[in-house]
């Protein structure tokens, strides 16, 4: 069973990012204007889409939470947010690689970047707030509230480019081997994280059961999500 | 090609250091397990002496 549910995905997943890996370095041409440092471009765009996906994830089973109030909706709403914040990070850190050798400089407070700047300070918010809660029913309540409410930086993120003047590509023309290099790339990375996230929820469902085992063996009773 | 090799190089050392992260937490959630199981064990023991 265990080789169904959790060695099977992890070595196809495993599989898959070596494909892209290989097509990244090797098969996708190079491009001419910038060199060799353009195929950071199909990490870059990968974990950005993980990124947003996240919040979004985040947002959906903390409203889930809300509605049903089943500790599972919150244990998967707290590790999509872990995922999505280190997909962010990654963002930005590419980003401003590509950033330095394209446009000459690390940063500039363009909107897109701006806007996913803005994306990585609300899931660091949304940990802070809740590793400052200490009753677990408080926490995963404005944990939930705050995960809806930080999906509205999605559309500022995906749109900030066609709603606001700024100098991110959107949309570049690419060899079509360019684009199946992407797109290999973004499903791949999705694979990965996507497991990541599922095995730090049923993680986070784990410590919930062994604490209340612990509480249950010292006489106290409370829930815990 | 340097940037190109710390870009990727930064992506795949965050996965290990989380996957590392994640590997310390479950080793650390598994002793816990194994004591609490334990302890339940103990006073279901002494609790069934006692009644015996």
């Amino acid at each position: 069973m265990r080789y169904v549910t959790t060695l099977l995905p992890a070595s196809f997943i495993a599989a898959l990012t070596s494909v892209a890996l290989v097509m990244i370095f090797l098969w996708a041409p190079r491009e001419i204007t910038m060199g060799d440092v353009q195929r950071i471009v199909y990490l870059h765009v990968a974990v950005a889409w993980c990124g947003l996906l996240g919040c979004v994830a985040m947002g959906l089973m903390a409203t889930m939470y809300l509605v049903r109030r089943r500790p599972g909706w919150d244990h998967g709403s707290q590790a999509a947010g872990e995922v999505g914040w280190l997909c962010t990070t990654l963002t930005l850190v590419t980003g401003s690689l590509w950033a330095h050798e394209a446009w000459n400089t690390w940063w500039t407070w363009e909107p897109r970047l701006t806007a996913s700047l803005i994306l990585w300070a609300v899931y660091a918010g949304y940990f802070l707030v809740r590793s400052s809660i200490e009753d677990p029913q408080r926490r995963a309540r404005v944990g939930a509230v705050l995960a809806i409410v930080s999906m509205a930086d999605v559309p500022m993120v995906v749109m900030a480019t066609r709603w606001f003047r700024g100098m991110h590509p959107v949309s570049p023309e690419m060899d079509p081997s360019m684009r199946w290099t992407l797109l290999v790339s973004v499903v791949a990375f999705t694979g990965l994280f996507s497991w990541l996230a599922v095995v730090r929820r049923k993680q986070l469902s784990l410590a919930g059961r062994v604490l209340s085992l612990e509480q249950q063996s010292e006489g106290v009773v409370r829930w815990e999500p | 090609m340097g940037t190109l090799a710390l870009g990727f190089l930064a992506a795949w050392t965050a996965v290990a250091a989380y996957v590392g992260w994640l590997g310390l937490q479950q080793h650390r959630l598994s002793k816990r397990l194994d004591a609490a199981q334990q302890r339940d064990t103990t006073a279901a023991g002494s609790v069934r002496s006692r009644a015996a």
